[in-house]
């Protein structure tokens, strides 16, 4: 404590230095005189024989110093020594606040990645995302208001767009000329929509604005990624012609890796002309669009700007398309949030889980420290009484609790650098995944943390401190030392806790409910055995219906005869996937309109589709090899579409039309079961089904319904194709099982990171209740002692401890499902088929976390119990 | 075995010490301090000024002393050290050393004589 008086009343203990040596050299020269000196000869004697007065001064002060840094070093040693001493205590302090800090550094470093981080792009800041949201919640633009957004000039530097597909078709193309025939994602870019982003292309150049113009349309910039894996990353690829469905490209450039933006494997520009860019022209243009603001625009006034301008063009509109327009609004958002999707809500979900894993940490830890300053009240009664001020019993506690920071944090970075690969998963695959442990966060959650253990280590040290020197060593024992205020603190941190794991096991309950759930989901068809692969035709077959129709069937005849095949069949759309057509359209010949506006489902098929993938016939009949392409045009619906579309109506022998009162009529000649052909979350959408033959594709997913394994059918698969046509890739090879294990897989994950957090919530809980509990009862073995003598039971001795850990069970049991009530409902997005309050749920995670209360209380009831009274009423 | 740096400890652990003893006696300024040792040590201990006040500082600063200013026989104000209950046992514990160390060292002298 000296040396910060002397610190602050540095002045003052300067003079008073310099008198007192003064006063030396003074009385020093009296004597001299007294002995028979001259003042001169008395003055100088003196002043040699005391030697430098100024290295005597400067030695003086720099004890105050030398003693800090002395008593420093010593805390901290004798804080080591502690803590070895301890060791169940150290591991689990440690352990405790290491999985705190590194869950929360990956948690952090995760959502810098995904959320905070600024896209690598030039000025990425100014990068916006243009949609306009039509009444089906469409977000896509049509030619004609792109066109009117690249002529203004106010709002964006700069305006690029592209279409899913190449040339607006087809999903991509056919990429051959070069080794085996490939399909890659072929995507129509405006010309300047690379310099919109800012990105130049390693080799080569951007496309030019002429390149725009119909007849100089044939090249194409391919994306670093297809470089490599389809041309050996070869530069003299620049300049080559390449083929995509057939149609020749020249390569003009490379694009950098790490694109994030457009998607696709390769670019070709789009031509946006008359012919369906103007309000009047017959086929639009379907856009998705970026643009670059101008430097100060903000994005409420870009889009207020915008909404003006498109709304200006509804007059040149027919008059049907101009009521529809008048509802539309245009939406920007930074390009930033497109691409990182709804990845945010899952992330601060986490982030509140990791919180309160932490919290639940630094209570812990509070809780540890606080026994220990009850269990070493002695020793620091011993220690006033000796003379320790209490700052220099404080800065010892402070000290142990530095160390402990440090070392969980040391472990904590581990743990962090750890967690984080395992968490990597978590950033959409769009966003750079270069996540590192970066050291800013690392540094903030270990300051954080060191902060809350130093705070909670404070605690303790300072009512310790303020211990009654008397009263502690009279009571002797080492039961001296905290009073009636810190035991509450210890049963409030513990129920505290308790709510909080409530919380976090009931968000993992329903996360496990969903995901059950899931899996109990009746899909419909038989998942297994199947082996499935997606077949493009070339965009130059799109007005040659019969061609496309004679490929597949003659490619399914192939397949069929292959060994292991038990049935090959055709799909343009399969269960659980993506529609790939639908129709508000509907009409039944002679009956009243269905319900309208209800979207469905229109799937071309094979005759042995439905016995391929195991799906049961309800109704009529399936299709067979009869309903060809010049036979009566039939349909098959499933049970959703008959019962939410046609209400119900048996239309089997009834003929529907697909696409209002032009027709064609089709006869209706089977219902099939419902599938889950919609993702596995959704109920059953309704889907009608066609020969194949009758309303041909240019793209269909082949499957097979194998004997064996079905993924040993992929190699005669990719044969059987290519006999057919060499020219023609498969893509997309993958069996049944796989694609709907995909779909839980997120889910799992989503489980098992929030499901971790919640046990080791429950752990650290259980491990506070016992702390507080065998405290407890060490301190009251006296009592227990006499309760035994005076012929208590052991089952009351038993009861008696059980129920303080129950009692204060109960209270965070209680506490922690008003929590969760409050907060599961933000889960309730990544729920399935389960409420953010379902009772079943709360009752399960209450009923373990008391069963794990009493457990944890039950090991130091037992000892209780066990008192023998002689020895514990000497236990004084 | 006393080397180059326990020795320097080692004599400035002995002139705590001493001082120590001396301000046992009852409250004492540096100078007299100084003066009594010299004279109990019959001159033996030439005693530095140049150690004496940071030994007193350090003493003081380890809660082993405890000063004073206070008017001395002439009426001047002069700076009085005296013994703290940490400094009187940490004297105990030094002298009990002492004995335990010079009796080691005056048997080993007398036995390998």
């Amino acid at each position: 404590m000296r040396w910060y008086r002397r610190f602050f009343r540095r002045r003052r203990a300067e003079t008073q230095l310099d008198a007192e040596l003064c006063f030396h050299l003074d009385q020093q020269i009296a004597d001299y005189v007294a002995a028979g000196m001259t003042p001169e000869e008395a003055r100088r004697r003196a002043r040699l024989e005391f030697g430098g007065l100024d290295q005597v001064k400067e030695e003086c002060r720099d004890v105050g110093a030398a003693r800090f840094v002395e008593s420093l070093a010593q805390d901290m040693r004798q804080g080591l020594r502690m803590l070895r001493k301890n060791p169940g205590f150290t591991v689990v302090a440690v352990l405790t606040l290491a999985l705190g800090i590194g869950a929360n550094t990956a948690i952090f470093s995760v959502i810098d990645a995904a959320l905070l981080r600024p896209l690598p792009y030039d000025r990425a800041e100014q990068l916006v995302n243009i949609s306009t949201l039509h009444l089906n919640g469409n977000g896509m633009v049509i030619s004609p208001d792109f066109k009117a957004w690249q002529e203004q000039s106010g709002i964006f530097e700069s305006v690029g767009a592209f279409t899913l597909g190449f040339n607006s078709y087809s999903r991509g193309a056919n990429l051959t000329g070069v080794g085996e025939p490939a399909r890659v994602e072929a995507i129509n870019i405006t010309p300047g929509f690379f310099r919109v982003l800012g990105v130049q292309p390693i080799l080569g150049r951007s496309f030019s604005e002429a390149e725009g113009q119909p007849g100089h349309n044939q090249v194409a910039l391919l994306s670093s990624a297809v470089w490599r894996r389809e041309f050996g990353g070869d530069r003299s690829v620049l300049n080559k012609t390449i083929h995509l469905d057939g149609m020749p490209f020249t390569v003009v450039g490379i694009m950098p890796a790490g694109l994030l933006y457009p998607p696709g494997d390769l670019w070709v520009p789009e031509v946006l002309d008359a012919s369906n860019s103007l309000p009047q022209s017959a086929d639009w243009r379907m856009l998705y669009v970026i643009g670059r603001l101008n430097p100060g625009v903000s994005l409420a006034k870009a889009r207020a700007d915008l909404e003006v301008l498109t709304h200006r063009l509804d007059a040149q509109f027919s008059p049907g398309r101009r009521k529809a327009r008048s509802r539309w609004h245009v939406e920007i958002i930074p390009l930033r949030q497109l691409l990182a999707g709804d990845v945010g809500q899952l992330l601060l979900i986490l982030l509140v889980a990791v919180g309160f894993v932490l919290l639940i940490a630094c209570a812990n830890l509070a809780n540890l420290l606080l026994a220990r300053a009850a269990a070493r009240g002695k020793e620091v009664a011993v220690r006033a009484a000796l003379g320790a001020s209490r700052f220099r019993l404080v800065r010892q506690f402070l000290a142990e609790s530095v160390l402990l920071a440090a070392l969980g944090g040391g472990l904590g970075s581990v743990v962090g650098l750890w967690a984080e690969r395992a968490m990597k998963q978590l950033i959409p695959p769009q966003l750079p995944a270069d996540v590192s442990l970066d050291p800013r966060i690392l540094a903030f959650v270990i300051g954080a943390s060191a902060c809350a253990v130093i705070l909670f280590g404070l605690i303790p040290a300072l009512s310790a401190s303020r211990v009654d020197v008397n009263e502690g060593l009279k009571e002797g024992g080492a039961r001296a030392g905290l009073g009636r205020g810190a035991h509450r603190l210890r049963g409030l941190l513990v129920v505290a806790e308790t709510a909080l794991a409530l919380v976090l096991l009931t968000g993992a309950g329903l996360l496990a409910r969903s995901l059950m759930r899931l899996t109990e989901v009746d899909l419909g068809f038989d998942p297994h055995h199947l082996l499935l692969a997606d077949v493009w035709l070339p965009v130059t077959l799109i007005d040659e219906p019969q061609r496309q129709a004679n490929f597949f069937q003659e490619a399914l005849e192939r397949l069929g005869a292959l060994p292991g095949v038990e049935t090959a069949a055709a799909t343009t759309h399969y269960p659980v996937s993506v529609f790939n057509a639908l129709t508000t359209g509907v009409l039944i010949s002679g009956g009243p309109a269905p319900e309208s506006g209800q979207a469905i489902s229109i799937a071309g098929v094979s005759p042995d589709y439905f016995r391929a993938l195991g799906i049961r016939l309800r109704e009529g009949r399936f299709f067979n090899s009869q309903d060809a392409a010049s036979a009566r045009k039939v349909v098959i619906l499933n049970e959703s579409a008959m019962r939410r579309v046609f209400v119900g109506r048996d239309l089997v022998g009834h003929e529907i039309s697909l696409y209002g009162t032009k027709g064609p009529w089709r006869e209706v000649v089977g219902v099939i079961a419902d599938t889950r052909n919609y993702t596995l979350e959704r109920e059953p959408w309704p889907e009608i089904y066609l020969p194949y033959q009758q309303e041909p594709s240019l793209f269909m997913t082949l499957v097979l319904r194998s004997k064996g394994d079905p993924m040993g059918l992929a190699a005669g698969l990719r044969r059987a194709v290519a006999s057919v046509d060499p020219n023609e890739p498969v893509s997309g090879i993958e069996t049944m099982d796989d694609v709907v294990q995909k779909l839980v897989v997120p889910r799992r994950f989503k489980l098992v990171l929030l499901g971790s957090f919640a046990l080791l919530a429950l752990a650290l809980g259980a491990i506070g209740l016992y702390g507080v509990i065998s405290y407890a009862v060490t301190e009251r073995t006296h009592e227990i002692g006499v309760r035994v003598a005076l012929g208590a039971e052991r089952s009351d001795v038993l009861k008696l401890v059980i129920g303080q850990g129950f009692k204060l069970s109960l209270m965070g049991v209680g506490l922690g499902i008003a929590g969760a009530l409050t907060l599961t409902r933000y889960l309730s997005s990544l729920l399935y088929g389960v409420k953010p309050t379902d009772p079943f749920t709360l009752v399960a995670v209450s009923l373990i976390l008391v069963a794990v209360a009493l457990l944890a209380s039950y090991v130091p009831a037992r000892r209780a119990a066990r008192v023998d009274p002689m020895v514990a009423l000497r236990h004084e | 075995m006393i080397t180059g740096e326990q020795r320097s400890d080692f004599l400035k652990g002995t002139l705590d010490m001493l001082i120590l003893k001396v301000v046992a006696l009852g409250p004492i300024h540096g100078y007299a301090l100084a003066r009594r040792i010299q004279q109990i040590s019959r001159d033996v201990f030439q005693l530095q000024q140049g150690s004496l006040y940071p030994a007193l500082h350090r003493l003081e600063d380890r809660g082993w002393l405890r000063a004073e200013w206070k008017a001395t026989d002439t009426g001047r104000e002069a700076k009085f050290y005296a013994l703290t209950t940490l400094g009187r046992k940490q004297l105990e514990s030094e002298l009990v050393n002492w004995e335990r160390l010079t009796e080691a060292v005056a048997l080993i002298l007398r036995t390998a004589g």
